[in-house]
């Protein structure tokens, strides 16, 4: 646990750090340089100039989990792929998110019903962030899902507590 | 002819100690030199002073001879502090009239203070952001995220074993006979020559011989010691790691199962029709 770290109870001033640290943290997401199917094809593209992820601060693909932040499940995740994909997880460091890209990372996809060997979705082993439908994405689908965790990212306060449900925000 | 002597701020005070007096070769070109703030630089390339013989055109040589204006366009002899230094001062360091679109150069004890200033920020720049990481990151360790990071694999074996990094000897070594190409080359070159040149005949023979005997003791030394030999026996104490290490189990293949309430009826029957044969 940070020593800052949901320290203070909610004001204006936690509201204003948290806002610039969230500002520094969803526009340099780096992702981890992870492909297993052809969904890393279109990873691949997005990374290219044409749709260019650098544009979102997610260019960076580092080549070892001490580095990334952000794990992109692009592919096919089958039994024996699993158990790296759950190591380099807990390899990474804190704070870190998961994108499940694609039909085979979000749920089996057409390896559904017959696939053997495969994994009926990623986030049966790591908790994901954002899905993205597709079979593979467009590299805008993946573009998406990149904003749709920013946006997750600009609504969780780092300093400050999150905010308790009252009673009558339960029912 | 020298130019420096028109040159308050190098050297012409003390003509005798000059570091480039030996090459004073170049002429006088016929226009004033000016710097490269004002155009083209005479001394540069072949001009129309620099025809003869006898003439060496040092390119370069004009962009000495103008005043520096800061620290890095220099010449280090020409600071204040070199050798030379002192003896002028700063008020004629830039003894080029300066044109209305020039600022005056600031004196050169300021460019100091950048670079103390330069350091000072990058050194703290460094720290400051280390500290600020610190403080704002979370830290939650856990036993798998400690782990040695093998491409996603268990490691196998430990990481803290002995290596042997004895290449640095066969590279000793290769300088021998890298030695001996770049000296027999040349002289194998010119042998034929040699031997029928009457005071030197077999006495080119007779040296060359003598140095690939020289040579070829040093090789003898390296084979005695035994370093040709590439797999040598480790007398050593063998490695033992202090601490067992600790994993934390991956989940094993019955944890990632597929899900069990499947609605495919058909997938249903073949499960159960599996179940019952095993």
């Amino acid at each position: 646990m940070g020593i800052l770290e949901e320290a203070f109870e909610e004001n204006v001033l936690t509201t204003r750090v948290d806002w610039l640290l969230n500002w520094a943290k969803l526009n340099s997401i780096w992702p981890m340089t992870f492909g297993l199917a052809c969904c890393a094809i279109e990873m691949m593209a997005v990374g290219a100039a044409h749709h260019d992820i650098d544009r979102f601060g997610a260019g960076a693909f580092r080549a070892t989990p001490r580095q990334a932040d952000l794990m992109i499940v692009a592919g096919t995740v089958n039994f024996k792929m699993g158990e790296r994909v759950k190591r380099l997880y807990d390899q990474m460091a804190s704070p870190k998110y998961v994108i499940a890209m694609g039909a085979c990372a979000t749920g089996g996809g057409p390896y559904f019903k017959y696939g053997y060997t495969v994994m009926k979705g990623v986030d049966r082993i790591i908790p994901v962030d954002v899905y993205i439908a597709g079979c593979p994405p467009r590299p805008e689908a993946l573009l998406e899902g990149l904003m749709t965790l920013q946006d997750k990212l600009r609504r969780t306060p780092v300093i400050r507590k999150p905010a308790q449900l009252q009673p009558a925000d339960e029912a | 002819m020298y130019l420096g002597h028109r040159i308050p701020w190098r050297g012409g005070l003390i003509p005798g100690l000059d570091p480039l007096a030996g090459l004073a070769l170049v002429e006088p070109p016929t226009a004033p030199i000016q710097g490269f703030a004002h155009g083209p630089v005479p001394g540069l390339g072949l001009g129309p002073g620099s025809k003869g013989s006898g003439s060496l055109d040092t390119p370069g040589r004009a962009l000495l001879d103008s005043p520096p204006r800061t620290l890095f366009e220099a010449p280090l002899w020409s600071l204040p502090g070199c050798w030379n230094g002192p003896h002028a001062p700063l008020s004629t360091l830039h003894s080029r009239p300066l044109s209305p679109s020039e600022s005056p150069p600031l004196p050169v004890q300021f460019d100091y203070l950048n670079v103390l200033v330069f350091a000072v920020v990058g050194f703290a720049f460094v720290f400051v952001n280390v500290l600020i990481g610190s403080v704002l990151r979370p830290k939650r360790k856990t036993e798998v995220g400690l782990e040695v990071y093998e491409c996603g694999e268990e490691t196998i074996g430990d990481s803290w074993v002995n290596f042997d990094i004895r290449y640095y000897t066969v590279a000793l070594i290769y300088v021998i006979f890298a030695v001996e190409i770049t000296f027999l080359f040349p002289w194998a070159m010119v042998l034929t020559e040699a031997l029928n040149t009457p005071d030197i005949g077999l006495w080119a023979v007779a040296k060359g011989a003598l140095f690939i005997v020289i040579l070829f003791f040093g090789l003898i030394a390296v084979w005695a010691k035994g370093d040709l030999d590439w797999v040598l026996s480790y007398d050593g104490p063998e490695y033992v790691p202090t601490a067992a290490r600790h994993r934390n189990p991956v989940p094993s293949r019955d944890e990632l199962s597929p899900p069990e309430n499947n609605e495919d009826e058909s997938h249903e029957t073949e499960t159960a029709a599996d179940a019952a044969s095993a």
